[in-house]
């Protein structure tokens, strides 16, 4: 047992502060300049076994820009999917812009009204040496700054993963869709009319039993980057309320002389605290290819996406009417840190997940 | 950063389990329900080791490291071993005896350590008082030099073991004017002339722990007995803390590890609607509610354990946080278990009303949870 952090763990977080004090342009339009830092700095490489790395490089991002977490989260899935089931000449042609982030890639796996798991309706049809791609996706974050759409889309022969060239003819994305939060990422739908792929852009077809790997592979990364997220979320909400809670106030006391508005800081404190070893531990079983990484990394995800919208709730409650600008880190938080708790295993499908583990291992039929 | 056991401890983990789920676990449900303290297993837990697990091999222990020290009590609750012999075992061990062995004269160690540490000999510490309960500064028990003794005079409430108890640290204020500084610890055992307990209280949980008031009415003990210096009593008081916030506390996380099993269990048997019940979400959340607690709260218990292990001082803002979370997010777990298992949960075969009323202490005694609060939001 060592609860003490390694040099190695905590080196790519510093770079990622001090890359975001060097950096102070957060907005939609400094996407793409983000990513080519986050690859620069080692972040989009970081491979398995750095997981308490990333772990904690994401909540540093996360607290300053949570939709960063997720623009580097699935640009990393994108080359993970092609370091994986690409042939030998796909990875050499792809794998290293994508984790240097000079070329960027948004997942396309979503689409309207249809869940995951049913497959997709989007379809590739053989044409010449590639294929044709029509259907509809969406929502796709970053669909209108990326440079390659990864698609999921289904072949005669199987599912594939193609990518596509957004600038691609008859790649269409629609207007970006008025999300609750998150607006950054500017998620829309795309429309994909007969749009040819050539065969080297193209992963599989993959046998039909790969599908829910595929599917699995996109719910743990977004588990990931949620959780990681919500541990930003949490330190920026406390600390925004530790703030103002003990800034002097006209004619008054600050709020932090009311017990009240302490024991509340207190109990952020403990979640925070709790989310954080939790998640650590997590990521310090991934790494270890432990087989209690699954059941730890779904604990973590549910209990810290959770407490993040408890703790910005509590957060809003003491900064009052100036959280409640929507411009303002908590007030954005709010609408943030329900994402996480919805995104890769909803809470719900966590917790059934999880009990489904109990009751294999505790009472197995 | 790596979270895992070493092979020894989860052997002795196992060995923990199997030993109390044979010998101990048994005879705890016929103990609670009369509100009685078992000495047998008591004694038991003595001879096994436990009582003196982390105490130095020439004082009768096994020298035990803190984290093992803490998965073992972990492991009893989580074999099914009731919150009121744990608590009796938390506050005999740790309580009592190491502040003992921390503060205690070379003579008081060889002379009551080898009797606690078998179970021969059962431990108290009495700190809190009628008027003094969070406001520990408060304490009105005083003792008075008189030569080579100190006379002591007051009274302690909610002493866990005090009815049985052959060794209690008492603290008392030997300068009242002083505040904290002005309290020291004494070592009186049974039978000193003045020294009387009360009858045990009725209580909600944590019922085979005997919990009392004790009275000194011009109890007078030998000036050897002092722990450490006058005047050091709250600083040995505050050292509790760290087995407090961690072995104090394990038992109650197994305990919840305990009702997850068993809710696993009845939830594949019990059959409602023409199917188990494990086939209804709503039940299901249930156990997933349980893991998240446990799984939470180890990382927090066992932060505390490993820092102690290195020879750390105490990081209290840690330890309360632990002890927080355990204390007010065992709430809705244990409250869930006993759901899970309707009626039958409301009565006591399935022993979840058990873990649902000895958790309920987890929030109250070392230090209720806002107190914890007022610790965590003073040092954050
Ligand atoms: C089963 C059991 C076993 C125990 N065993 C022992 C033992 O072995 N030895 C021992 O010395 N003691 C023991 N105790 C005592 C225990 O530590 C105290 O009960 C506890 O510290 C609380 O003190 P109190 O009961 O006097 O409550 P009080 O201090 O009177 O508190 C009453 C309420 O007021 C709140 N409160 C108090 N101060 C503040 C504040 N500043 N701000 C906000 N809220 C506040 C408390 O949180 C609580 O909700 C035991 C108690 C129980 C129930």
């Amino acid at each position: 047992m060592d609860y003490e952090l390694k040099p190695e763990e905590t080196a790519l977080a510093a770079r990622v502060e001090a890359l975001l004090g060097a950096n102070p342009d957060l907005t939609a339009g400094a996407a793409r300049a983000w990513l080519a830092r986050l690859g620069e700095c080692g972040y989009l490489a970081a491979g398995p076994g750095a997981d308490v790395a990333r772990l904690l490089a994401g909540k540093a991002l996360a607290a300053r820009a949570p939709w960063l977490v997720f623009a580097a989260e699935l640009q990393r899935l994108a080359a993970e999917l092609v370091a994986e089931h690409g042939a030998l000449a796909q990875r050499e042609a792809l794998l290293p812009a994508l984790r240097a982030g000079t070329r960027v890639a948004a997942l396309a796996f979503s689409e309207p009204g249809r869940p995951l798991e049913a497959g997709p309706a989007c379809r590739a049809e053989p044409a010449g040496e590639g294929y044709a791609l029509s259907g509809q996706k969406g929502p796709v974050s970053l669909a209108a700054c990326c440079d390659w759409l990864a698609v999921l889309a289904a072949t005669p022969r199987g599912p594939a993963v193609l990518f596509v060239e957004r600038a691609a003819p008859g790649v269409e994305p629609g207007a970006p869709l008025e999300s609750f939060g998150y607006a950054e990422l500017e998620g829309r739908p795309v429309s994909l009319r007969e749009v040819r792929v050539p065969a080297g852009q193209v992963l599989g077809p993959l046998p039909a039993a790969a599908l829910p790997g595929l599917i699995a592979a996109l719910r743990r990364a977004e588990d990931r980057l949620a959780t990681a997220a919500a541990l930003g979320l949490l330190a920026r909400c406390l600390e925004e309320a530790r703030a103002a809670a003990s800034a002097p106030r006209e004619g008054g006391k600050p709020a932090a002389s009311h017990q009240l508005v302490r024991f509340e800081l207190a109990e952020m404190l403990t979640q925070l605290q709790t989310a954080e070893l939790l998640a650590l531990r997590a990521a310090a079983a991934a790494a270890a290819g432990s087989p209690e990484a699954e059941r730890l990394g779904l604990c973590a995800k549910v209990f810290a996406s959770e407490a993040a919208c408890r703790v910005s709730d509590q957060a809003l409650g003491i900064l009052a009417g100036a959280g409640y600008l929507r411009s303002h880190p908590v007030a954005r938080a709010l609408a943030e840190a329900r994402l996480g708790c919805l995104a890769g295993h909803s809470s719900h499908a966590a917790r059934l997940a999880l009990a489904d583990d109990v009751l294999a291992r505790l009472a197995p039929v | 950063m790596d979270f895992t056991f070493s092979e020894e401890q989860q052997a002795y983990r196992r060995q923990v389990l199997a030993f109390a789920r044979k010998e101990i676990v048994p005879r705890c449900r016929e103990h609670d329900l009369r509100g009685e303290f078992d000495r047998q297993a008591f004694r038991r837990l003595g001879e096994f080791g436990l009582l003196g697990l982390h105490l130095p091999e020439e004082y009768g222990g096994a020298g035990a490291d803190v984290v093992t020290t803490v998965m073992a009590g972990e492991a009893l609750g989580e074999a099914g071993v009731d919150g009121g012999l744990c608590l009796a075992y938390g506050a005999h061990t740790f309580l009592c005896a190491d502040t003992l062995l921390r503060h205690g004269s070379e003579e008081l160690k060889r002379c009551l350590l080898p009797g606690l540490a078998s179970g021969e000999l059962v431990g108290c510490m009495g700190l809190t008082e009628p008027g003094a309960g969070s406001d520990v500064a408060a304490l009105r028990t005083r003792a008075e030099r008189r030569g080579d003794e100190f006379v002591l005079n007051g009274s302690k409430i909610f002493i866990t073991n005090g009815p049985l108890a052959d060794v209690a640290v008492v603290y008392a204020k030997t300068d009242p004017a002083a505040g904290h500084a002005g309290i020291s610890a004494f070592v009186v055992e049974r039978g000193t002339p003045g020294f009387s307990a009360g009858p045990p209280l009725h209580k909600l949980g944590v019922r085979t722990s005997q919990t009392s008031e004790l009275f000194f009415d011009d109890c007078r003990v030998p000036a050897g007995n002092l722990l450490g210096t006058e005047g050091a009593g709250f600083l040995m008081a505050m050292q509790t803390v760290e087995w407090d916030r961690s072995a104090l506390v394990a038992p109650f996380i197994g305990s919840v590890s305990y009702a997850l099993e068993r809710g696993a269990r009845y939830a594949r048997e019990r059959v409602q609607f023409g199917r188990p019940i494990a086939e209804f979400e709503a039940v299901r959340a249930k156990l997933a509610e349980l893991t998240l607690f446990i799984e939470a709260a180890r990382g927090l218990v066992y932060r505390i354990a490993w820092c102690k292990d290195q020879g750390r001082p105490l990081n209290h803002l840690e330890a309360a946080v632990a002890k927080l979370f355990v204390g007010d997010w065992s709430l809705g777990p244990a409250n869930a278990a006993l759901t899970l298992f309707g009626g039958y949960g409301y009565c006591h075969e399935y022993d979840v009303e058990r873990v649902f009323r000895d958790g309920r202490l987890a929030a109250i005694g070392g230090g209720t949870s806002e107190i914890q609060k007022m610790i965590i939001s003073k040092l954050m």
